[in-house]
């Protein structure tokens, strides 16, 4: 809420106290605010009219259409008021003096897209009503759909707003927005991107989708978390009315009345901007691109870091059996201490460590596949021994027989024998490996469940779980397949 | 018969505490057939294995025509030789095992041509050519496409065979070739190792066999302990022994079914 928020607590609450009647409404003044003590529903009641408190500056939630107030807010007093069995009569305040006018009794209830927040909820009581957040506009064929995605972009937003303070602090939690356009106004805001000043409008969620509609070259494409609510403001000592309020909104909830006004101002519904609705329409708009993303990371991790680990577990599985004492405690070493600490640790101590002690600066996905690769290394190294030493001595022997050297023998007789029987150990390695590949996220590399964490962290639906699972799965259940194949053969040719 | 083709002098070989050759001095002269026979454990096999180099002896000296195997010398001194230069002595001598160890992911003939391709740097063309020759001098032509583990044990020996003759070795070594195998296997197989002999392959041969030995041998020496307790001819070797101990041993062997043992 642009005007609503960047208020100060603080003034709000001076003016409360000292300005109740300042208020410049334009509207008719009621006489005698100070009515029996009977109770503000009685009251009502009693006179047939609903006073309601609205700030008619801020399309399309209430604003003067031709001297007249309309809008979302305004529609929805109306219906409720009559609910109450009565009519709402507005009353356009200012919005500095607009709280203290409601404690003052100058009008029954505020319903002006206020934010609900603590310090004004120990002076009034709230209804809530609806939720807002900042969405992106941007032209079509753009697509700007998270935070993260903000970087690099140029922004447009209304001074002195919360969309504002909120893309200052995006940009201070890291996310490098290349530049913001503060415009006084939210016109102005829109019209930049228009004409490509700025590529995308951050701004509260109704006036988002009020522009979008009016100008169909807009498009909301995304929006921040955690919506804020707002509500309706009523007395504290007004108990009664606030019930009966309450009731009838439930009821115009029920029957969906809050829908097709949403429909009718919005073009849709608001807090639900851009999350499309169903599993699918979510999934294929918002989660698989961004998984996808992810996995195509993963997978250069995956298979990068497996072919090397297979090429120098292979040159370390040698260098195991080497007839070289030296050559062996080489081999094993380097086999104790990448089995024995954490790949996590090597990862860290790649990325951060290197540079200070060799000077060596690796970027995060060198630097991943090279903690990858000399982790997986060590095991498949000991895989390849194993197996290599599960051949039968005198094939060894019936080679050297022959004339045939230790090097041409161990690659034409020996290693070939043990490809079938390397199969499995080496696809679960690597099964293995393809799931390490998400601890690289902590170098801020963007693999699948570095994405999935950023859009579970967005939308906080399990949809966004399933599809990283279905990535992995794909993966492990690809390399099986090629196993399954690879074996089938090999078993074929008899080895 | 022309000539020393493999000298031995004073060959001694310990595995650890253990001696196993206590000394042997062997000629062989080319196209001579030696069986070699005696109790388990007597030596025999790691004498083959002596001659071909897979197990360098502890002392005592081999020469292949002249050339002093798997060592050199060197400023008057005995040193090892390059490890290529023993691959290439041991090229020289074919080897045939107990229990055949061909290369089960290759075919029979994928098994004969591997060496000359890789090791003699033979085109294709030429080893197939040599090594189909090979396999039908085996019986084994039709056979050729076969992975070992769909022949049965006496046609791999024959490949075994054929896989060795392939490196056109000066001598041919069969350590117990025959005793992994039922009788009427083991009979393909001496067969192919006689047929060998009558074309005057020089032959070293372990085995329980003794009707082989009769038949085949020029000479036969009888192992004890690591050492050589007599040779001469068959004809003399198996009618008079001059050592008790040679008796002793051909009275039990002839007494049992041969093959199976050591």
């Amino acid at each position: 809420m642009p005007r609503r928020w960047s208020l100060s607590i603080g003034c709000v609450l001076l003016l409360a106290a000292l300005l109740p009647g300042l208020a410049t409404g334009s509207e008719p003044r009621e006489a005698s605010p100070a009515t029996p003590p009977t109770g503000a529903l009685a009251r009502v009641r009693a006179s047939g009219v609903l006073r309601v408190a609205i700030d008619a500056t801020y399309p399309p939630m209430e604003f003067l259409e031709n001297g007249q107030p309309v809008g979302f807010d305004v529609d929805l007093a109306r219906e409720l008021a009559r609910r109450l069995g009565v009519r709402a009569q507005f009353i356009v305040m200012d919005w500095d003096g607009i709280l203290a006018g409601l404690t003052s009794g100058r009008y029954d209830i505020i319903l002006s897209s206020m934010n609900i927040t603590p310090a004004r909820r120990q002076q009034v009581d709230f209804i809530e009503y609806a939720r807002m957040s900042q969405v992106f506009v941007t032209t079509r064929g753009q697509l700007i759909r998270t935070e993260q995605e903000l970087a690099g972009r140029g922004v447009a937003v209304q001074t002195n707003t919360t969309s504002q303070r909120w893309v200052e602090q995006l940009r201070q939690r890291g996310v490098a927005v290349r530049e913001i356009h503060p415009f006084p106004g939210a016109t102005e805001c829109f019209a930049a991107v228009k004409s490509g000043q700025a590529e995308v409008v951050v701004i509260d969620e109704p006036v988002g989708r009020y522009f979008s509609r009016l100008d169909d070259t807009f498009v909301i494409t995304g929006q921040a978390l955690e919506p804020e609510p707002i509500g309706i403001a009523i007395n504290k000592e007004d108990k009664e009315l606030t019930a009966a309020i309450a009731r009838a909104f439930e009821q115009l909830q029920r029957e969906g009345f809050l829908k097709q006004l949403s429909e009718r101002w919005f073009g849709g519904e608001l807090g639900q901007a851009v999350l499309p609705q169903g599993f699918w329409a979510f999934s294929r708009q918002v989660v698989i691109p961004r998984v996808l993303q992810g996995l195509g990371v993963t997978l250069q991790l995956t298979l990068g870091s497996g072919g090397l680990g297979i090429a120098l577990g292979l040159l370390v599985a040698m260098a195991r059996i080497s007839r070289r004492a030296g050559v062996r405690g080489v081999a094993r070493t380097y086999i104790t201490l990448f089995r024995g600490t954490p790949l996590l640790l090597q990862l860290l101590f790649i990325f951060f460590a290197l540079p200070l002690i060799v000077g060596v600066r690796l970027g995060p996905m060198a630097a991943g596949l090279t903690a990858l690769s000399l982790n997986a290394a060590a095991y498949i190294a000991e895989i390849f021994r194993a197996a290599i030493e599960s051949i039968d001595k005198g094939q060894m022997e019936a080679a050297r027989a022959l004339g045939m050297s230790h090097e041409l023998a161990m690659r034409r007789v020996i290693l070939p024998q043990t490809f079938r029987r390397l199969i499995p150990p080496l696809v679960n390695e690597l099964a293995a490996l393809s799931k390490d590949t998400s601890l690289v996220m902590v170098i801020a590399l963007p693999e699948m469940l570095y994405e999935t964490k950023q859009l579970a962290g967005t939308y906080l639906r399990p949809e966004v779980y399933a599809w990283a699972a279905v990535g992995y799965l794909i993966i492990v259940v690809a390399l099986s397949t090629l196993a399954r194949r690879l074996e089938q053969r090999l078993e074929a040719r008899g080895t | 018969m022309s000539g020393p083709i493999i000298r031995v002098e004073g060959l001694r070989k310990s595995f650890g505490e253990r001696e196993v050759l206590r000394g042997i001095d062997l000629e062989v002269t080319t196209g001579e057939v030696v069986v070699i026979i005696g109790p388990s454990g007597c030596g025999k096999s790691t004498l083959l294995r002596c001659l071909n180099y897979l197990e360098a002896p502890t002392q005592g000296r081999i020469w292949l025509r002249g050339e002093l195997l798997g060592r050199q010398e060197k400023a008057g001194r005995l040193v090892p030789r390059p490890e290529a230069e023993v691959d290439r002595q041991r090229s020289h001598i074919g080897m045939v095992f107990q229990r055949f160890n061909l290369f089960p992911h290759m075919t029979a003939l994928g098994n004969v041509i591997e060496a000359p391709m890789r090791v003699k740097g033979l085109p294709r063309a030429r080893a197939e050519e040599i090594g189909l020759g090979l396999l039908e001098r085996v019986g084994l032509l039709d056979r050729q496409g076969e992975y070992p583990a769909r022949l049965s044990g006496g046609q791999q020996q024959r490949v075994a065979i054929a896989r060795a003759l392939a490196m056109e070795p000066q001598v041919m070594l069969f350590d117990e070739a025959t005793s992994a195998l039922d009788p009427e296997l083991a009979d393909e197989v001496l067969q192919v190792m006689q047929d060998l002999a009558r074309e005057g392959m020089t032959m070293l041969v372990v085995t329980h066999e003794m009707g082989f030995a009769r038949e085949v041998a020029h000479r036969v020496v009888v192992l004890d302990a690591g050492a050589v307790l007599e040779q001469g001819p068959p004809s003399v070797i198996f009618t008079q022994p001059s050592q008790p101990r040679t008796r002793e041993f051909l009275r039990k062997v002839l007494h049992m079914r041969p093959g199976g043992e050591e």
